[in-house]
């Protein structure tokens, strides 16, 4: 058994993407993500990978871009106002069907905002803020061992289906340091025929987002890619239960939120109060099937966000009954505080 | 003779810059239309033609090769 | 009369590297002439199995068309960061980054400046033709004093817009560039000077030695609404005496 060690998240993280096999590693400084190039800056080197402090978020996105053409496993990360100037390149390295992995550590907007955590960019993540019809496929972590594991997976499954995935963490996620167990990696390979390495011996490779001629219609482009997001949705909706088997209230929350409503349902099931916790892992795709199953068995679902309500969204097209739908939020770089969790649900028995 | 320069009618596009570089003056613009709707440069003195490649080098479509007479 | 197909050989011939299709190019257009400079040089370096190209947002968007290498477009202004992942990861292929002004010294400054200032070790060609060409004639940041574009209908106002930027003596403020040239394609002697400067651009960078940038003055007849004849003369009366011709560093 390899035993655990203690890391900050962020810089979990960045040991993860090496043990994915991640090279290739270029970012802009911004806080509270900073841990991360800092750490890459030292390993990379050491494992003979290319660390690079880009002039700027945007620039970094479009060195991953070349580097992920180039069919090597590349890799950014930044906070919030960061992932804002990176929405272009997301939406080029989307329309150019390319693998790369994403790491976002929100923190208070909007604008400048504050460092503390939040999750007040989960329509930014889910719902992309670059131009088109794409997804970024969306894992959303709650402790330093998933955020590990995740960005292995997260590799994996860039490569697999040739798109943006994104890693969605929170400044707490980042900042916080917890015992974990160094992932392994998945031993999975990938072979990239469509990369450019140089035409020796083939047609040349082109990658583009672009498809002006009528002949390969952009419709048709754009249709291939829905494919490609069907089948994700079909196959990589990842979601966590949390004694939801008895539950007549649901808690739905992920992340740092999800943590806070955990110590607020062991305290409510002190009380009696039948209360489970439905924990999203994935937000794009989302669960939606599975929460409604879950939300049909139960009298009332409240969502718990460090924002003042954009899961929430999700969550109601899910239960498709908004009398059932509940909301609490902080936002600003607050925490949601567990009593006024506990106050809400037990309010509900009337 | 000594050689000449071979227009490929669909490619030119007219801008006549060959004659523009043509120390001969020898590159004119034709009376007809290639598929493009566009007139196309056509050689009016071959035997003046000295196979500087100029008007090869210079056109932008690459629609201009040079041939040189071998005798023998 | 045909020449009997024996009795002659061509001493010109197109580049085995330039895609036989016809370009999209307006008439007279410089990208054409660069297109195929490139394309001989890639054919006499003999590294067309190697060379990977990185397109802009402008004009020359579909260059991977032409050009029968590896190639991939870049956002509007990226190509440098594009170009910069790529290299990183491929050390040993070559790695071109074809950019026009608009491109280069307007959106994507920051990361023209920036890969040049790291010696990223591509090579750039800079296509300088005073306007922007695909959206139909706006001012570019080289767009001459008193030039009229559609978005200076009463001539640039150096007062109100400022003045045009010459990009070589730009990145010749940086330390690491090993090579900086401008050139220009409107007569065949400064087409010839061109092709020796991106033949050295290449060259420097299948050595290793770092960061080329190649500026080439260009024509642009359609939006400039002279003809392709006089807009040579433009670029040669009008661009040239601003912009200087000539090497800024060759290491």
């Amino acid at each position: 058994m390899s035993d655990q060690i203690l890391m900050k998240g962020n810089e979990a993280v960045g040991e993860a993407a090496i043990i994915a096999g991640c090279r290739h590693y270029f970012a802009y400084p911004i806080t509270p993500q900073n841990e991360i190039p800092a750490y890459m800056a030292k390993r990379l080197p050491e494992v003979g990978g290319t660390f690079l402090q880009a002039e700027s978020e945007l620039a970094a996105i479009n060195m991953v871009f070349g580097a992920s053409a180039a069919g090597a496993r590349a890799m950014t990360s930044s906070s919030s106002p960061g992932i804002s100037l990176k929405q272009e390149g997301i939406s080029y390295i989307a329309g150019a069907e390319l693998p790369c992995v994403i790491v976002d550590m929100m923190r208070g907007g909007p604008g400048l905002g504050n460092i503390a955590g939040s999750q007040s960019d989960y329509f930014q993540a889910t719902r992309g803020g670059g131009n088109g019809d794409y997804r970024v496929l969306v894992i959303a972590p709650a402790s330093v061992q998933e955020l590990a594991d995740m960005t292995v997976k997260a590799f994996d499954l860039a490569d697999h289906y040739s798109i943006p995935v994104m890693i969605l963490g929170d400044g707490f996620l980042g900042q916080m340091s917890e015992p974990f167990t160094l992932p392994e990696p998945s031993g999975k390979t990938f072979d990239k025929p469509w990369a450019l390495t140089g035409a020796k011996g083939r047609k040349p490779n082109i990658i583009a987002s672009m498809r002006l001629t009528p002949e390969d219609l952009l419709e048709k482009h754009n249709l291939e890619l829905q494919k490609t997001y069907q089948e994700i949705e079909a196959n990589e909706v990842m979601y966590e239960s949390y004694l939801l088997d008895d539950a007549e209230y649901v808690i739905v929350a992920y992340g740092t939120s999800a943590r806070i409503s955990r110590s607020a349902i062991g305290e409510l099931r002190k009380e009696g109060i039948k209360v489970g916790l439905f924990r999203p892992l994935t937000l794009w795709p989302y669960p939606y099937k599975e929460l409604k199953a879950v939300s049909d068995r139960a009298k009332k679902v409240l969502t718990v966000e460090m924002s003042l309500g954009q899961m929430v969204e999700d969550v109601r097209l899910a239960v498709q009954n908004d009398s059932k739908v509940d909301f609490y939020g902080r936002t600003g770089g607050m925490l949601p505080v567990s009593e006024e969790i506990i106050r809400k649900v037990r309010s509900y028995g009337g | 003779m000594r050689g000449k320069p071979i227009v490929d009618v669909e490619r030119c596009k007219g801008c006549m810059l060959c004659n523009a570089v043509c120390p001969e003056n020898i590159m004119g613009i034709g009376e007809r239309f290639n598929r493009q709707g566009l007139a196309y440069a056509v050689c009016v003195n071959e035997e003046a033609c000295t196979t500087c490649r100029s008007c090869a080098i210079i056109c932008p479509e690459s629609a201009i090769r040079i041939i040189k007479y071998v005798e023998g | 009369m045909e020449a009997k197909a024996a009795d002659f050989k061509y001493v010109y011939d197109r580049p085995k590297s330039l895609v036989d299709v016809p370009t999209h190019y307006c008439p007279g257009c410089g990208h054409g002439i660069v297109h195929k400079i490139l394309a001989e040089v890639i054919d006499e370096l003999g590294i067309r199995d190697d060379t990977i190209v990185v397109a802009p947002v402008g004009c020359s968007v579909l260059l991977y068309n032409y050009i029968d290498v590896d190639g991939c477009e870049a956002a509007h202004g990226r190509a440098p960061a594009v170009a910069t992942g790529l290299k990183r990861v491929h050390k040993d292929k070559v790695v071109i980054s074809y950019q026009g002004d608009g491109d280069l010294l307007a959106i994507g400054t920051g990361e023209a400046i920036h890969a040049a200032n790291r010696g990223e070790n591509f090579t750039t060609i800079f296509m300088n033709n005073a306007i922007y060409g695909m959206t139909g004639g706006q001012m570019a940041p080289t767009t001459m004093e008193n030039q009229v574009t559609k978005t200076t209908p009463y001539g640039r106002d150096t007062a109100d817009v400022g003045f045009p930027i010459r990009g070589c003596e730009l990145v010749n403020t940086l330390e690491a560039p090993v090579f900086i040239e401008r050139c220009a394609v409107y007569d065949v002697k400064h087409v010839l000077k061109t092709k020796r400067a991106i033949k050295k651009g290449l060259q420097n960078q299948i050595e290793g030695k770092g960061y080329s940038f190649i500026e080439v003055l260009s024509m642009c007849p359609t939006n400039w609404g002279i003809s392709p004849v006089k807009s040579a003369e433009w670029v040669k009366e009008v661009m040239e005496p601003y912009y200087k011709l000539g090497n800024f560093r060759d290491l």
